[in-house]
């Protein structure tokens, strides 16, 4: 277990970068759904539960997910039941039990960026931003690749006009996944994204652009350039041969969903 | 850390060190329906609700739940009863390490959604693992209980 000596429990943001700045080796903790699996001790904690972060709401032309807002918060929320049909829902409704997903952040698992992470490509498909303490608003596909120390405050996702499809790929029922992936069909064409290959999520760059030239027509050689384009590695969940094999097929699946959501 | 819980509303004090989870927690102070299983928040034993939601108690701190009401199998006895008997007569009961846990989710899934569907109940309970895997005796004796006043 990942063990800790002193717990800082920040009230407000200012607060909460003010610890980070004095301890700047401390490790924040969001759902801290991990805890049991790591190791060590930490001599100084902080604590983020008090932020008042825990919300998702509609504004306007976007919807809000504070960092401390659950994925059950965002698998309940009603307006997500219908946004790119439930696209959001699906997202998290593979991760582990119900009880996980009561703790586990929305924030956290964004900010970690987590090969592993079932919504990342989604989110990413979706154009979603999201707002930092010190660097304000960024793009998350810019976040990717941000190395500063930062505290994530919340994710923007905008209702822009697009059809996105996603999946995840796992050997069992509430097991890690072993690929996940999503894909966007908006005005500009198409954007393909592929996560826990397993390392984080990442944009198919040459397959999105062959696609957008070729169309539905491409579809065989743009699956088969995903295997090609982007790294992949073995680790307990899959080899580099098995993720390589199976994104050929699941880009394949993402392309005729999204291209029938978008028609 | 001197900290104020309160468990099946009553309150208590307790004095716990900084890193203490609720699972620790709960059961030096007797609440032993609250069942270690792989302390990795994989399997679902030690279920608990932390204002009304399931949570894993193995992984959540202690410190963390002031100010909220924490509720265990011995705080909704009258349910427990009722889905003990229904679970008993479906034959679902077996080794019984899980069912504690499993109880926990179940009477929250009925109080969320009392016309839960088959599948509606097997989501609700992926995270509960049962090693004796007496999961089609527990789907009949949960689904019974779902229908019962």
């Amino acid at each position: 277990m990942l063990s800790f000596r002193k717990l800082l429990q920040p009230k407000t943001i200012d607060e909460a970068v003010a610890f980070m700045d004095t301890y700047k080796n401390a490790p924040l903790l969001a759902g801290g759904c991990w805890l049991r699996l790591g190791q060590g001790t930490i001599p100084t904690l902080i604590d983020l539960s008090l932020l008042n972060l825990r919300y998702v709401r509609e504004e306007g032309i976007e919807f809000v997910i504070g960092a401390m807002a659950t994925e059950r918060d965002v698998e309940t929320f009603p307006a997500f039941k219908t946004f790119h049909n439930g696209i959001l829902v699906k997202s998290v409704a593979s991760i582990l039990g119900v009880q996980f997903r009561n703790m586990a952040t929305m924030g956290a698992s964004v900010a970690s960026r987590y090969g592993f992470s079932d919504m990342i490509p989604t989110l990413l498909a979706l154009k979603a931003d999201v707002v930092l303490a010190r660097m304000g608003r960024m793009s998350l596909q810019e976040y990717m690749d941000y190395r500063g120390r930062d505290l994530l405050v919340e994710i923007r996702i905008p209702k822009i006009n697009c059809a996105v499809a996603m999946e995840t790929m796992r050997k069992s029922a509430s097991d890690f996944p072993y690929l996940t992936g999503a894909i966007r069909r908006d005005e500009d064409g198409f954007a393909i994204y592929i996560g826990c290959r397993p390392a984080k999520a990442t944009y198919a760059e040459l397959a999105s652009a062959i696609l957008n030239e070729k169309d539905v027509a491409g579809i065989d050689e743009v699956a088969e350039i995903v295997g090609k384009e982007l790294k992949y590695s073995s680790n307990s969940h899959a080899s580099k041969e098995y993720r390589k094999a199976m994104v050929v097929g699941m880009t394949r699946r993402l392309i005729e969903e999204v291209v029938v959501a978008w028609n | 850390m001197e900290l104020t819980l309160q468990i099946n509303g009553v309150k208590k004090k307790v004095n716990v060190e900084p890193d203490e989870m609720l699972l620790e927690t709960l059961r030096n102070l007797g609440f032993f329906s609250v069942r270690c299983g792989c302390d990795t928040t994989n399997c679902g034993l030690c279920t608990i609700w932390v204002d009304g939601e399931t949570v894993l108690s193995c992984a959540y701190p202690t410190f963390r739940a002031v100010n909220h009401e924490i509720t265990t199998l011995e705080g909704v006895v009258e349910e427990a009863s009722l889905l003990a008997r229904c679970l008993a007569s479906e034959g679902a009961d077996q080794c019984g390490y899980c069912t504690t846990g499993m109880m926990m989710s179940a009477i929250a899934l009925k109080r969320e959604n009392k016309q839960a569907s088959d599948d509606e109940i097997r989501a609700f309970l992926v995270g509960n693992l049962c090693r004796c895997s007496g999961y089609e005796a527990h789907l009949r004796g949960i689904r019974k209980f779902m229908e019962e006043a």
